[in-house]
């Protein structure tokens, strides 16, 4: 898992381990990443997964790929990457008019440039075996936000980086897929406040759950009741698009959200 | 700087508006322009090579306004000296269409091998730059029903295995629209993305480099053959900056001749 040690990665990490993978979290929070490691190993202890905790500072393919290497010394094969990116700064609702150049480069140019670095790492460690890549986005990037302009064109332009990735390696074996979920579960470990310096891995303010809704006002409710929980249902449908009768699944959106949106 | 307060024509669809156009010197953007200009629209042509100048000559020959704003879409000063140029000659500015794209936009890419230079082309004209040009236009455009049209790509939908960074970008203006439509509604300020399949400069050269595309696009097409800049699309964008698509935002506007039907 490329990602978070706290929050959403935190929860879909546990999640993946309690089915049973062995799941190593490649973090570039670089300070708070040995101690939350052992958090993250203590408490999915009882599952019959393996958790190790890989931080590098993912500031270029080759990075995630060195991260990669270290983490199959720690777990074996990796199979699959799942990448579940905190938003950083970008779940701070922020209005474009009130954003400045800094502002805009560190909410929506460095995280895109960064999401293509781990694409890139992912395809240089898995070419030659094949494997799969499954990207968690909101599921506001296909419907957009008021004051998150930043993070959703981070997410649509992951989404189309995806499905370019998608074309390009298919016949080497390797699929890639986005799973679109509610914007909240994702936020849970943003940095809290709007100042630049707290962005990076760095912050220690930050949101814990649960967070306010970041979705439009009005929504209708969720045609399953409720949001889904990352740790069970969300990782579930990561699961299931590993499984083996997703195999010749790549390029696709599979919204996990309860049925709010319900887009093409 | 090229200007002309030229003859209107009365009752035109965009008589006493005032449009800017990125990436006005070529292609689809001079296409727009010459639209635009047609229907009564002064026009800020928004470039930064002479070619913008010379679209401004092409619309005043027509009879039409126009003047030539030098402008590098990265620069926010850059930007904001060309809605400053709107308001000084036209009296404000109702519309901002962001159709630049980078010059390397038909290079092949492969996705691997994307470096951080022409990664930062792309994100510098299409993304920082749409960025700019909604900072700079807010203050003109609220308060006057304004639009922003941004160009996106079939590619932002479909991807493409030859130009990943291409895809990001546009995919990135997709969400940017659908976002700043939200955010801006209650200003009263729309914002719209259009998908074109045209004939451009861009795709010519990609023609040379795969003699077999433009005939696998043409059967692709249900309309049979590839847009035409200013009979096919420009018209499209100029209906975005009218009175009469005031409840339309937040969309991306697919003009491709029925390819791509699954949005």
């Amino acid at each position: 898992m490329l990602g978070s040690a706290r929050g959403a990665g935190h929860d879909l990490a546990l999640g993946i381990g309690d089915l049973g993978a062995a799941v190593a979290v490649l973090t570039d929070e670089s300070v708070a990443a040995g101690a939350r490691g052992v958090e993250v190993r203590d408490s999915v202890a009882g599952s019959s997964g393996e958790i190790a905790t890989v931080s590098s500072a993912f500031r270029s393919g080759a990075d995630v790929e060195h991260a990669l290497e270290r983490a199959s010394e720690r777990i074996g094969r990796v199979d699959a990457v799942v990448d579940v990116s905190s938003p950083g700064l970008g779940a701070v609702p922020t209005p474009v008019a009130e954003l400045d150049e800094d502002g805009w480069v560190v909410r929506a140019e460095t995280p895109l440039r960064r999401a293509r670095y781990r694409l890139q790492g992912a395809y240089r460690h898995l070419r030659g075996g094949g494997g799969r890549i499954v990207v968690i986005l909101p599921s506001l990037s296909m419907t957009g936000a008021s004051g998150l302009v930043p993070w959703v064109s981070v997410s649509e332009g992951y989404r189309a980086l995806a499905k370019a990735a998608a074309r390009a390696w298919g016949t080497e074996g390797i699929t890639i897929n986005c799973l679109a979920v509610p914007a909240d579960l994702l936020a849970v470990g943003a940095p809290a406040s709007s100042d630049p310096s707290s962005y990076d891995g760095q912050a220690e303010d930050r949101v814990e759950g649960p967070v306010p809704s970041l979705d439009r006002p009005g929504l209708p409710a969720p045609a399953l009741g409720r949001s889904p929980e990352m740790r069970t249902e969300v990782a579930a449908a990561v699961a299931t698009l590993l499984d083996e009768g997703f195999r010749f699944v790549t390029g696709a959106t599979v919204a996990v959200d309860g049925g709010v949106w319900m887009t093409p | 700087m090229t200007s002309s307060t030229g003859a209107g024509v009365a009752g035109r669809p965009l008589d006493g508006k005032a449009v800017m156009v990125t990436g006005g010197g070529a292609g689809i953007g001079r296409a727009i322009c010459l639209c635009c200009a047609d229907a009564g629209a002064g026009v800020v042509v928004a470039g930064p090579g002479r070619n913008g100048a010379e679209t401004a000559e092409l619309v005043m020959a027509r009879g039409g306004r126009a003047v030539w704003s030098q402008t590098d879409v990265a620069l926010a000063g850059d930007v904001e000296a060309a809605v400053a140029v709107a308001v000084d000659q036209y009296g404000g500015l109702d519309a901002v269409v962001h159709n630049a794209t980078s010059r390397r936009s038909s290079e092949v890419e492969i996705i691997d091998e994307l470096t951080d230079e022409l990664w930062d082309d792309h994100v510098g004209v299409s993304l920082r730059g749409a960025f700019n040009c909604a900072r700079a236009a807010l203050p003109a455009l609220r308060g006057r029903s304004g639009r922003l049209v941004l160009m996106t790509s079939p590619a932002a939908m479909e991807g493409t295995p030859a130009r990943p960074a291409y895809a990001a970008v546009k995919g990135a203006i997709r969400g940017f629209a659908k976002s700043l439509s939200i955010e801006w509604g209650p200003l009263g300020v729309t914002v719209a993305a259009v998908s074109p399949l045209a004939v451009t400069p861009a795709l010519g050269n990609a023609y040379l480099e795969d003699p077999e595309l433009e005939a696998r696009l043409q059967r692709l097409v249900p309309l049979g053959r590839i847009g035409d800049p200013e009979t096919d699309i420009a018209p499209v964008i100029r209906f975005l900056c009218e009175d009469g698509s005031r409840y339309i935002t937040g969309q991306t506007i697919v003009v491709d001749g029925g390819r791509f039907t699954s949005l």
